[in-house]
C-alpha cells in the first residue's frame, strides 16, 4: 500500500510540512517495502490559486491509499474523502507518524 | 474623454471628488466601478431607469455523461475542477473558476458539460438632472471584482466627459478600470499610508503610460508630507482640499463639495485636463 506524505524534507527522520498541499515534498512510502520508496519535488508549491485541488487530483491519480501530512484545506479535504482516500493528521517525523499509522492499522 | 478616479489607499476622497466633478461640469456621465462598495449613489440620488443582472458562463457537468477522461481537468489552469474515476465523482471549485470555457472546449463528449450563467453582481443605469449614472454591485461571496468591471464598460457612452469612480487598492480592479481611461486623478491623503499607497498606484499609472495628477484631500497648511511627496517624484498636484469639519459633515449626510468655489475650481480642473494642460 502506498502512503503519500507531505514532507518538508525527503528522509524518514524529516518533519511533516506545516502546509499540506503548499508542503515541501511529496514522500511516497510502501507499507510492504517498509520504506520510503520515493519522492517528488512539489512543483505546485508556489502556485497561486488551487493548489489543494491539484495536489488532491496528483494523490488520487496516483495510486496513493493513504494521506499523512499536516490539516489538509477544505479543497483538497473535500477530494479525499469523496475518492476514499483516509487521512491522517501529523506534526511530527515522518517515522514517528508512519509508525503511529502502522500501529493503529495492524 | 474618460477620467478615472483612483487613490492607492481607500479612504482618501475617490468618491467626494468623482461626485464632486461629476456634479460640477455640465453633461457629464458619472460611473461607480467601485463595485465592492459602491456609494456614489448616495451623493447623486439618481433616479433609476434600467437594472440589468450581470451573469458569467460557469460549467455544469453531467457525470452520467462523463468518461472520467480527465481532460478538461488537466486543461483547467485554475484547477477548479477534479474528477475522481474512481468513486466517478465531479468536483467543481466555482469560487476558482475563471469563466474561461476550455473544460467545455476540450471535452470529448457531448453534454458532459454545459454552460450555464452565473449571476455575479448588478448594473445600474439611471440619471439626475441631466448627470448620466452607472454603478455596479458586486454579489456578497464573489471572489473577483474584474468580470463585472468589464461587463459595466458595454454600457458606458462615448461622451465628452466620463468620471469614473475607481476601486481602492493596486491590483487587478484598479488595472481594469485605469487601462480604458484617458486621464488618471489620484486621490491621497497627507499621511504616510496615504502616500505609501499613492506610491504604488502611481507606479501602475506611469507603467501603463497614463497622463494624471494628484488630488490631496484633508490637506493642511502645516503638513507638508504630499507637498514634499510630490516634488521628490516630480509629480504635479492639481488640487489640494482642506481638512475641514464641515466638509466632513456634509459627506456624512451624503453632500459633496458642491459650493460656487468647489464648482469653479472642478470645472476649471476638468478643462484643463480636456485642453491637455496637465
Amino acid at each position: 500500500m502506498k502512503i503519500f506524505i507531505a514532507g518538508k524534507g525527503k528522509e524518514l527522520n524529516s518533519q511533516i510540512d506545516d502546509r499540506f498541499a503548499r508542503c515541501n515534498y511529496f514522500v511516497t512510502y510502501d507499507t510492504e517495502k517498509k520504506d520510503i520508496t520515493g519522492f517528488e519535488e512539489n512543483q505546485y508549491k508556489d502556485g497561486t490559486g488551487g493548489v489543494g485541488v491539484k495536489v488532491a487530483n496528483y494523490i488520487i491519480n496516483n495510486g496513493y491509499s493513504v494521506v499523512i501530512g499536516p490539516e489538509p484545506g477544505p479543497n483538497s479535504a473535500n477530494i479525499l474523502k469523496e475518492a476514499g482516500i483516509k487521512i491522517y493528521v501529523n506534526h511530527g517525523h515522518i517515522q514517528d507518524a508512519v509508525e503511529a499509522f502502522l500501529k493503529e492499522n495492524g | 474623454m474618460k477620467i478615472a478616479i483612483a487613490s492607492g489607499k481607500g479612504g482618501t476622497g475617490k468618491t467626494i471628488v468623482s461626485t464632486s466633478i461629476s456634479m460640477s461640469v455640465n453633461n457629464a456621465v458619472y460611473v461607480d466601478m467601485d463595485v465592492e462598495e459602491p456609494n456614489g449613489a448616495i451623493f447623486i440620488k439618481p433616479e433609476i431607469s434600467r437594472e440589468i443582472r450581470y451573469t458569467v458562463p460557469i460549467p455544469e457537468f453531467y457525470e452520467d455523461k462523463c468518461i472520467y477522461c480527465r481532460k478538461c481537468e488537466e486543461s483547467c489552469v485554475y484547477n477548479a475542477i477534479s474528477i475522481i474515476p474512481q468513486a466517478k465523482k465531479i468536483l467543481f471549485f466555482e469560487e476558482l473558476c475563471h469563466s474561461c470555457g476550455v473544460c467545455k472546449y476540450v471535452c470529448p463528449v457531448e453534454q458532459a458539460i454545459i454552460e450555464k450563467p452565473k449571476a455575479i453582481g448588478t448594473i445600474r443605469i439611471g440619471e439626475k438632472n441631466g448627470l448620466k449614472f452607472i454603478d455596479g454591485i458586486l454579489d456578497v461571496g464573489i471572489p473577483s471584482s474584474v468580470p463585472l468591471l468589464s461587463g459595466m464598460k458595454k454600457y458606458i457612452p462615448n461622451d465628452e466627459i466620463v468620471i469614473i469612480d475607481s476601486p481602492p487598492g493596486a491590483s487587478c480592479p484598479v488595472v481594469e478600470v485605469v487601462k480604458d481611461s484617458d486621464f488618471v486623478l489620484l486621490v491621497t491623503e497627507p499621511t504616510p499610508f496615504g502616500l505609501n499607497d499613492l506610491d504604488i498606484a502611481l507606479d501602475i499609472v506611469k507603467d501603463m503610460e497614463k497622463p494624471h495628477a494628484i488630488i490631496v484631500n484633508k490637506s493642511e497648511n502645516n503638513n507638508n508630507l504630499a507637498r514634499e511627496f510630490a516634488e521628490k517624484r516630480g509629480e504635479y498636484i492639481a488640487m489640494e482640499i482642506p481638512f475641514d469639519r464641515k466638509i466632513a459633515e456634509n459627506y456624512s449626510k451624503g453632500i459633496p463639495l458642491l459650493t460656487e468655489e468647489y464648482k469653479i475650481r472642478f470645472k476649471k480642473l476638468v478643462e484643463d485636463i480636456r485642453e491637455g494642460k496637465l
